[in-house]
């Protein structure tokens, strides 16, 4: 099966990395879809499916944390993992986003490994829920 | 916090760019950096808040922004994708170095606010009087200088 995945930060290097990231981490990937912010990320679960989504926190007109209370509102936490990728470092913060429902946490900088690691373990959790 | 964390804030900068972009940045005396006119320096900035309030700066020959990007992104100086995202690579790379030195001074409890971190251009004259303040660290990457600056 093939993945629809959503990476959103505001940083255009880092959408790329992390693209490349998940090419290199050999994922069955079969869409990557792209956005700068959380509205933008919002807009594209409106119009396509996304088996898993990789958000930052810190970005400028919606933040990773309004995104995911939007998500929350929409019913998407339920269906659509989320996995906050960031530099945050406070387990206080972590924990509370955890309470929001995300899925998995990487700190940057991250390696091809640790994405591989989270992506596989999250949706290999999705599976024995189902 | 204290302004003595400079010095963190460089070892922090040299494990972060070593980790981000596999480039080498060591220590260097303030004394034996020279600037010059004809070098454009571009200067990324990142305010942090909440636990305690601060600024970090790395400032750098524009130059050294395109090699930093091209190795993040894997390409080479030239490519045209390296051009437009250099500085983007150079804001991501504080994004990072704001995170990892506020868990190193604070420890993980604390939560921090951070900015969206900006870009700006220095003069040679600014550049000059930012280097002197006791609360910028130098290091070398080459010959390239970067400085630190944090402000609490």
């Amino acid at each position: 099966m093939a993945y629809n995945i959503l990476v959103v930060d505001d940083s255009s290097v880092v959408r790329s990395v992390i693209g490349k990231t998940i090419e290199l981490a050999q994922v069955d990937v079969g869409e990557i879809l792209y956005a700068a912010n959380g509205k933008e990320a919002l807009e594209q679960l409106k119009n396509k499916w996304v088996d898993i989504v990789f958000a930052d926190i810190n970005m400028p007109v919606m933040n990773g944390l309004e995104m995911i209370e939007q998500m929350e509102k929409d019913g998407l936490m339920e269906t659509v993992p989320v996995i906050i990728v960031s530099t945050e470092g406070s387990t206080t913060r972590i924990e509370q986003l955890k309470q929001k429902g995300i899925k998995g946490y990487i700190r940057k900088p991250f390696t091809p490994e640790k994405i591989k690691e989270v992506f596989t373990k999250t949706l290999g959790d999705l599976k024995n829920e189902d | 916090m204290k302004i003595e964390d400079i010095e963190i804030l460089r070892k922090v900068f040299m494990n972060v760019l070593e980790q981000t972009a596999f480039m080498f940045a060591f220590p260097a005396d303030k004394s034996e950096i020279s600037g010059t006119e004809r070098t454009k320096y571009l200067q990324a900035y990142i305010t942090f808040s909440g636990h305690q309030t601060g600024l970090i700066s790395i400032t750098m020959p524009e130059d050294i922004c395109t090699e930093i990007a091209a190795n993040i992104l894997g390409m080479e100086p030239e490519d045209e994708q390296v051009k437009e995202q250099g500085e983007d690579a150079i804001l991501e790379m504080l994004n990072i170095l704001c995170g990892q030195f506020l868990t190193a001074v604070e420890g993980e409890k604390p939560v921090f606010d951070l900015s969206v971190p900006m870009m700006s251009r220095l003069s040679y004259e600014d550049w000059t009087i930012l280097k002197t303040q006791q609360n910028t660290a130098v290091t070398l990457i080459d010959r390239d200088p970067v400085l630190l600056h944090l402000a609490i």
